[in-house]
């Protein structure tokens, strides 16, 4: 458990993409949007689970974690189209699903009592079979334990743990929620903190 | 052995440290995993877990932690299954429609694309010099090609600030100036010509409205007058459509061709792309486009000499598009005006060798227009937030103290805060018919000077700056009354159950009192949208509605529905705060719940807005009052906390109940359907 697998996977090779396809971008006039249709199919490709698994995380439910996706990558390509900036376009993506996000999950609490959202039923959740019965069942009273404490966090601070956990850094989280470095910080701090009460309680 | 021998040297060298603070913080490991600190104290910190072992199992605690975090969120997302198949298929549809929908890349993107590429490809390749010289030569290049001077160094703010300073000083190059601007609005076949006269001192508008058809053709009076009626009526439906629009995107119908207005609607959008090009001869054209409100796209056109706005195109989410586009501009000073252009008499001269008169000029306003009036600079101080508490007021029927005084009019008068304040209200106002304003700042009003325009009586300037400083002080100490609750400074103090409970869920002080904070904010605005509503409620009884216009009871009926809205939200969003905190007590529930439905059937059958407003009314004072004694006062026994708390919980549950029947009944055609 000593190096935790943070979601690290995406990042370098989603940054590197954008100088050498927006190079051959530049080919040919009919090519142009071709080329800039396949630079956003990859990026949709490649984040596609990562803010799914985000979303689902902030309480969105799947179906809408898919129109949101959409809607997302659509934003995306009006924003190359039209000659927005290219820098940390993962930092963008996310951000524009994170908006759409909160703004879908505001609407829903604005629209009344929905029915709540399946799925944080822990004991319909499919554990991996492990070894032996008994690590089953340590596992699953650990993810009780820890499901519990994420449940208790406030809205703020479960979205920079899971952003930290999709591998963002303090500044970018930061930038991407419009808050600053040291209220993510603090976020973070304070949500790891509760977490480790509950697993040592 | 040998290798705590080492450390042991270490540590004393590091040991004064040691013994001023002899372990490292939470905060401190977390941000050492996550690679957050400066190298020097991410050295110190790892010195400091080689030695310490308590640290060091402290950190792993954290790391544990983590772990547990990234298994629970994959248990979390697999748990709802693998994404759909369809899912790329689908989105790879929309994107081929959307691309080609937009066509090629844009100039600017394909100008700061090769220049973008030109840089990664001189990196790599070339020496400095070269890859600079390049650089210059085939920006020139480009320069030459596209030849977007000026173009791509313009933002849209300094695009819009630049033509309202050459507007201003436009005004300033003569005294007293008059603006006169004619314009010609089209949605679809359908047209209008504007001709708009604002004497900006004064803060007079005179506006007058002709209904063109198809293709811009004035009709000419040849056909006969019952065809003319109905071609009238069918246009005034257009023309109401158009103003509806404006106000939809809250732009200013009054001012509908201006710097001011774009700036106002492109800054109020949270997300947007701005472009700027370069469209024919001298003339520059802003692009603003968003996903936010019924405007898909808006192009503002300047003339570049003098950035002034000459034309706009607004595209509409559901494809339909707005044409504004400037016949005439001018400023003149005062005294080369007819002065009777103000007092309306000798407009329709003026315009009848233009046009055909389709709608009858603005003569002395009769009570049906002076209503569409009031109802205008009520929507304007809406859109301006200035209906939830500020001490304005609307008066009707007051003669205007000028030349023409048999002339009638709305009087919006009151006392804002800042200069800043009565500014925006007297731009969102500017040019409504037939209304007068009187707005002054605290300052001014304190001060007894007169602002208004120099040809009106100081006499009654003083008057009334009295009687709006009586008024406010009798506002505020009515005040007291409606908002007895002061967010809560320092410390909480409340009663001993609900202290606990909020001490658990907040052990933070900065916690809780963010917490009630937000819930007395929350139940405060939703007091000043229930203010809002009984105001309207107390002005539109049924005979002024009669008075209104089919387009303006939508109007109407829009400001109301606004105000339900908020108010709703405001009251759900506040009982699921409450709610949280405040835990269902057993020996309280019972007679709460036999008490629920009888308040919630007796008002559902009742589908009148205004009835539903009074019955509203009072039970959210009732809220903010109980949750002003509930999170504001201490001293209470725990018994009286219950009964606070049963009737809070009461009341929030009345109004969810009511409140949706409202909104339903507000959001049809209540007033324009009848």
């Amino acid at each position: 458990m000593g190096n935790a697998p943070l979601g690290h996977e995406m990042c370098g090779h989603v940054l590197n993409l954008d100088l050498s396809a927006r190079a051959t971008v530049l080919d040919q006039e009919g090519q142009r949007t071709l080329k800039l249709e396949e630079q956003i199919t990859r990026l949709f490709d490649e984040l596609r689970q990562p803010i799914r698994r985000y979303l689902l995380c902030l309480n969105v439910s799947p179906m809408e974690a898919e129109e949101i996706i959409q809607e997302t990558f659509l934003r995306l390509f009006r924003h190359l189209h039209s000659g927005g900036r290219e820098d940390n376009l993962r930092g963008w993506i996310f951000r524009v699903a994170h908006n759409i996000g909160i703004n879908e999950l505001k609407r829903r609490k604005y629209l009344g009592p929905s029915n709540p959202r399946q799925g944080t039923d822990l004991s319909v959740w499919s554990i991996d079979p492990a070894p032996n019965p008994e690590e089953l069942l340590l596992r699953k009273e650990r993810m009780v334990r820890t499901h519990e404490a994420i449940s208790a966090l406030s809205g703020r601070q479960k979205q920079c743990l899971y952003l930290r956990a999709e591998g963002f850094r303090y500044r970018e989280i930061a930038e991407l929620l419009g808050v600053t470095v040291s209220t993510v910080a603090e976020m973070l701090h304070r949500a790891i903190k509760n977490l480790t009460k509950e697993s040592n309680g | 052995m040998g290798k705590t021998a080492e450390s042991r040297t270490e540590s004393s060298a590091g040991n004064k440290k040691f013994n001023e603070n002899p372990h490292l913080s939470d905060e401190k490991l977390l941000f050492a995993l996550d690679g957050e600190l400066a190298a020097a104290e991410s050295a110190q910190v790892k010195i400091h877990l080689q030695a310490c072992w308590s640290c060091r199992a402290r950190s792993e605690q954290i790391e544990e932690a983590i772990a547990n975090v990234v298994e629970y969120r994959d248990l979390l997302a697999t748990s709802f299954g693998p994404t759909s198949t369809n899912g790329r298929a689908k989105f790879v549809t929309q994107l081929q429609q959307l691309s080609r929908s937009v066509g090629n890349p844009t100039l600017r993107s394909r100008i700061v694309g090769t220049l973008r590429a030109l840089q990664a490809f001189s990196k790599v390749t070339l020496p400095r010099h070269a890859a600079i010289s390049g650089l210059v030569m085939a920006t020139l290049l480009l320069l030459l090609l596209a030849r977007p001077w000026g173009v791509r160094k313009v933002s849209a703010n300094q695009l819009l600030e630049n033509a309202q300073v050459s507007e201003v000083r436009a005004l300033h190059s003569v005294t007293r100036p008059v603006v006169y601007q004619k314009l010609s609005i089209r949605l679809g076949d359908e047209a209008v010509t504007r001709t708009i006269y604002r004497d900006l001192e004064g803060v007079r508008q005179t506006d007058r409205i002709d209904i063109s058809g198809r293709n811009g053709e004035l009709s000419k009076g040849v056909a006969s007058p019952g065809e003319l009626q109905k071609r009238s009526e069918s246009m005034q439906s257009a023309r109401n459509e158009i103003e509806q629009t404006f106000l939809q995107a809250h732009l200013n119908w009054q001012d509908p061709l201006s710097a001011a207005t774009y700036k106002h609607w492109h800054n109020n959008l949270d997300e947007k792309q701005d472009q700027v090009s370069l469209t024919g001869n001298n003339l520059l054209t802003l692009t603003t486009t968003t996903d936010e409100g019924p405007i898909a796209e808006a192009r503002l056109t300047f003339r570049t000499p003098d950035f002034h706005p000459i034309a706009a195109i607004l595209l509409l989410h559901d494809s339909r598009q707005v044409e504004v586009t400037e016949l005439m501009w001018d400023v003149f000073p005062f005294e080369a005006v007819d002065p009777a252009i103000f007092s309306t008499e000798s407009i329709r001269p003026l315009e009848v060798a233009h046009s055909a008169n389709l709608v009858p000029p603005p003569s002395s306003p009769t009570d049906a227009e002076l209503a569409e009036s009031e109802l205008q600079a009520r929507v304007a101080i809406h859109a301006e937030g200035a209906d939830l508490g500020e001490q304005i007021e609307l008066d009707r029927d007051l003669p205007v103290a000028r030349r023409s005084s048999s002339e009638r009019s709305v009087v919006v008068r009151g006392i804002v805060s800042t200069l800043e304040r009565k500014n925006s209200l007297v731009a969102a106002l500017q040019g409504i018919p037939h209304v007068q304003l009187r707005l002054q700042t605290v300052e001014e009003a304190a001060t007894q000077q007169n602002v208004v325009a120099a040809d009106k009586t100081e006499g009654i300037e003083n008057q009334i700056a009295q009687e709006a400083l009586a008024h406010e002080s009798r506002a505020i100490s009515a005040g007291v009354e409606a908002h007895p609750n002061e967010p809560p400074e320092g410390p909480f103090k409340g009663g001993r159950a609900l202290e606990q409970q909020l001490e658990e869920r907040y052990p933070k002080a900065e916690d809780r009192s963010a917490f009630i904070n937000g819930v007395v904010e929350l139940v405060q605005d939703a007091l000043a949208q229930a203010w809002a509503l009984r105001r309207l409620r107390d002005h539109y009884g049924p005979e002024t509605v009669a008075q209104l216009s089919r387009g303006s009871r939508q109007t109407l009926e829009l400001l109301i529905r606004d105000h339900v809205s908020v108010l709703r939200q405001n009251v759900d969003e506040a009982r699921d705060m409450v709610t949280t905190i405040v835990l269902p007590n057993p020996s309280a529930e019972i007679p709460g719940r036999s008490n629920l439905d009888a308040p919630t059937s007796a008002s559902a059958p009742v589908n009148d807005w205004r009835y539903n407003v009074t019955e509203i009314f009072p039970e959210v004072q009732e809220v903010n009052e109980n949750i002003a004694a509930l999170l504001g006062e201490s001293g209470r026994t725990t018994s009286e906390e219950q009964t606070l708390v049963l009737d809070l919980r009461l009341t929030l549950t009345k109004l969810h109940a009511q409140l949706p029947v409202l909104y339903q009944h507000v959001s049809g055609p209540f007033l324009s359907g009848l």
